[in-house]
């Protein structure tokens, strides 16, 4: 977990848009509002391994973070927002948990799914049973979306930079992609899919919309289309 | 710029081996640790021709004891200065080794301060900026290993290397060279308009030919590439060769200068020759905008597609007035947000965004409203036309279409508009606007000019109070240096690229021929826009008019009207622009070299935690 934080960000001249909690991938989101000068709350309370399983617990309707430095933060974009609990936020929430595919796809974890001569079963990735793996490996970021959605909030999700880190398999990041899309498609969470405008010939991240010096994140750029796409749905 | 200690030596940045007075000047940059005294004898094969000035870095030479460069930003500074300062005739430059890169980022110092340029790059033993490779560490090296290396170059003499007294004093000079070439960090910059002509040995083990392929992205010119037998010190046995072809090169172009053009300059290979798609480099801009930097769009409505695709392309438009929450896609575009980078509607004349940078910078006397009474404040016009019990603001009565409840509340949504203004043009690297009309209708009464005639959109016309003007090119030439000016004055290293609609006059108020009217409103608003890029270093003029209209592609670009542009046009135009200045502007290795691709065993969750820590380190 994050040791080194300082006091959240909030810009507090106007009504926040949105809250913004999730791992890494929020980051370039919050930092394309805060420069944009867009009012919002949150940032990232976390890393991608810190958001799949076993990482809230409930009290009564309100998620508490096992992490306590992670519930504070939390808990203190909240009180930016007049809220007490996640049940009061009056704004939309945008959510980033469970969606660094890189993670799942970490080529180790799945090579015991393959044959001799190196591929997946046929059907593997499309199969029920891949699907069952990765819902289980998200299964609390999952639930933290039902949560959210039941306590009535509306609720919007980034699909990640499309970059796949040379210690992770492609096939098994885009299928897991896919598969957490699907999941949150049913629960009614509005996906924000840029992956027809970020990605080059071979469906990778384009290299200007990448972090530099860094394996896996978007960047600047590709957080201002996140937050010019949040902003055309009317947040 | 803060300068190290010794860079502000009062003495020379160059110096002179003979006292020749020649018609041209050859600036020459020798390499690590290296001064004057190792090319003394290139002006004897220089002849009359060419006056030799070799830049005395401090640390070395006459300047031994002044502190050596550590900063290469401070050194290219300082020569740049120089350099101008002895722009006075034509002039080429000559680095070695380092002092290729030196000299590369000079000449690149030269354009940033719209200086006199050299008209010829010569970089021996170098490889290219961006494709070039450090493969060893010297700088920081314990001393004899240093000296070891030193020996391996094989650029210093021996008895020099083992004399200690000695080496202890040029050591500092000769690591801090060191030390500028290993640590230097290319920044993307558009391509140089000079010849490259890059000089190497055949044997050389630190420089490997592909890599000087590399120089080709510095230069909007062919590469020419010449190889002499030896290692990376080949120019000291090949000096009469390689003054003869310094001394050819200003020749030639005396002889002929159509003889070292470009192809693009000629009709036959820019135009009539190539596909019409295939037809480029039409734009070499004068300025770099960062990635991240603000850019303001503004003008007409051909204008309005440049901020999206900005966007998607990976740089900052900036939105300096986005919709508030809640409104639907249809209701964003009904009202006009995010077409520009502020909430003005279409600014189709140089006069109309003049008046808005005046209003939002106080510098215009308020306009009085139809009952005669004058602004309420020392710079927000107070005009505001009512129609059925709903009230329009003149200057932008289509941004509204439903009207707003009351004259107050066209007032401060105006000000809410030239409070955006104000602040974006603050914040902007760069403010783009196209030029749409010389047509305008104005106001009789208080000066002031409308985007449309009065009662065609909204309000009522009176034929005593507006009045039709077709601006001439003093007109706009006026309005849009003020503009200009105005823009500057808020944010002074703002940079400013001019474009022309394509889009032909809906209809003109001269009574002449609608194509005739459109051909005096594009020529002079292109006229002046090229003359103001002409004049002024941070203004550059990107052909969008031509990229449209021009013979070679025979009105594809339009709808059956002959007036809309079509999608395809407007993606072409587009594509054009960011090629030269979107983020992968001098082709896509400045992207892709700043992409790692490779990650720990660990999950990669360090580069994650990083992020998140980044986050909140950055405010």
């Amino acid at each position: 977990m994050i040791r080194t934080v300082t006091t959240p960000y909030s810009t507090t001249t106007a009504p926040a848009r949105f809250l913004l909690l999730g791992d890494s991938h929020a980051g370039p989101v919050g930092r394309a509002a805060r420069a944009a000068g867009i009012p919002f709350s949150g940032g990232p309370i976390g890393a991608a391994r810190d958001f799949n399983a076993g990482f809230f617990d409930l009290r009564g309707d309100d998620p508490v973070f096992r992490d306590v430095e992670t519930d504070q933060l939390y808990r203190g974009f909240l009180a930016e927002l007049g809220a007490a609990g996640l049940g009061e936020l009056s704004v939309p929430l945008v959510l980033t948990f469970g969606l660094s595919a890189h993670f799942f796809a970490t080529t180790e974890n799945w090579q015991l799914y393959r044959v001799r001569t190196g591929a997946f079963v046929p059907g593997f990735v499309s199969g029920r049973l891949f699907d069952d793996i990765v819902r289980a490996m998200a299964r609390d970021a999952i639930a933290f979306y039902r949560h959210a959605r039941g306590l009535g909030l509306r609720v919007l999700a980034p699909l990640p930079p499309q970059r796949v880190p040379s210690m992770s398999d492609p096939e098994i990041f885009m299928a897991a992609q896919e598969t957490m899309r699907r999941a949150l498609d049913a629960l009614d969470v509005e996906i924000i899919d840029l992956r027809a405008r970020v990605t080059d010939a071979a469906g990778l991240q384009r290299p200007e919309l990448c972090e530099a010096d860094d394996p896996i994140h978007g960047n600047l750029a590709f957080g201002r289309l996140i937050l010019a796409d949040l902003l055309d749905r009317g947040l | 710029m803060d300068s190290p200690a010794g860079l502000d030596t009062p003495g020379p940045w160059f110096c002179r081996a003979a006292e020749v007075t020649a018609p041209v000047r050859l600036f020459y940059f020798p390499c690590a640790g290296g001064n004057a005294a190792a090319i003394a004898g290139w002006q004897a094969h220089l002849g009359t021709a060419v006056e030799l000035h070799v830049a005395a870095l401090p640390g070395r030479g006459a300047r031994l004891f002044d502190e050596p460069p550590r900063d290469l930003d401070d050194l290219v500074a300082h020569l740049t200065g120089a350099v101008a300062d002895l722009a006075d005739r034509r002039f080429a430059f000559f680095g070695h080794s380092l002092g290729a890169l030196v000299a590369f980022e000079v000449a690149r110092g030269l354009r940033r301060q719209g200086s006199a340029m050299p008209e010829c790059l010569w970089v021996a033993g170098a490889e290219g900026p961006r494709t070039r490779a450090v493969r060893h560490r010297l700088h920081d090296l314990p001393e004899a290993e240093f000296i070891q290396a030193l020996r391996d170059y094989r650029g210093t003499p021996a008895e020099i290397l083992a004399d200690r007294e000695m080496m202890e004093l040029l050591s500092p000079g000769i690591r801090a060279d060191f030390g500028l070439s290993e640590l230097y960090a290319y920044k993307s910059e558009p391509p140089l308009n000079l010849p490259i002509h890059a000089l190497r040995g055949d044997r050389d083990p630190y420089v490997e030919a592909s890599r000087v392929a590399g120089w080709a992205h510095e230069s909007t010119r062919p590469l020419r590439v010449s190889v002499f037998a030896g290692d990376h010190f080949f120019i000291q046995p090949h000096q009469t060769d390689i003054a003869a072809l310094v001394v050819a090169e200003f020749a030639a172009d005396r002889v002929n200068p159509y003889g070292s053009l470009p192809s693009r300059s000629f009709w036959r290979t820019a135009v009539a020759g190539p596909a019409m798609e295939e037809i480029g480099d039409l734009w070499q801009p004068k300025f770099a905008v960062g990635q991240d930097d603000p850019i303001i769009t503004v003008g007409s409505c051909f204008a309005r597609h440049i901020g999206r695709a900005l966007l998607e392309a990976g740089m900052n438009f900036c939105d300096a007035e986005p919709p508030p929450p809640g409104l639907t896609a249809a209701e964003r575009e009904a009202r006009h947000y995010g077409e520009f980078s502020f909430r003005t509607g279409n600014i189709y004349t140089a006069a109309m965004l003049r008046q808005w940078l005046s209003w939002a910078f106080g510098e215009a006397a308020p306009a009085a409203d139809e009952a005669g009474r004058p602004g309420a404040g020392t710079s927000a016009p107070a005009g505001v036309w009512a129609e059925d019990g709903r009230y329009f603001d003149p200057y932008r009565p289509a941004v509204e279409p439903e009207g707003h409840p009351s004259a107050e509340a066209v007032r401060a949504a105006r000000a809410e508009t030239l409070a955006a203004i104000r602040g974006a043009i603050a914040r902007a690297a760069c403010l783009v606007f196209t030029l749409g009309l010389t047509e305008a209708w104005h106001d009789a009464d208080d000066g002031t000019v409308y985007p449309v005639c009065p009662g065609t959109v909204r309000g009522t016309f009176d034929e005593r109070r507006h009045v039709f003007r077709n601006a001439t090119f003093a007109d706009v030439y006026r309005d849009l240096s003020a503009a200009v000016a105005l823009a500057r004055a808020a944010s002074p290293d703002l940079r400013v690229v001019l474009t022309v609609s394509p889009v032909p006059l809906t209809a003109t108020a001269t009574g002449g021929h609608a194509l005739v009217a459109t051909t005096y409103s594009k020529s002079v608003l292109r006229a002046v826009a090229g003359q103001l890029a002409a004049e002024l270093a941070y203004v550059d003029y990107f052909p969008s008019y031509e990229l449209i209209t021009g013979s070679p592609f025979r009105a594809r670009f339009f709808e059956p009207n002959l007036r809309t542009v079509t999608g395809e046009g407007v993606a072409f135009v587009m594509r054009h622009f960011l090629d030269a200045f979107g983020p992968r502007a001098g082709g896509p290795a400045r992207a892709a070299a700043a992409v790692r691709t490779d990650v720990t065993g660990d999950g990669g969750d360090p580069y994650c935690d990083d992020a998140v820590l980044d986050y909140y380190r950055a405010r």
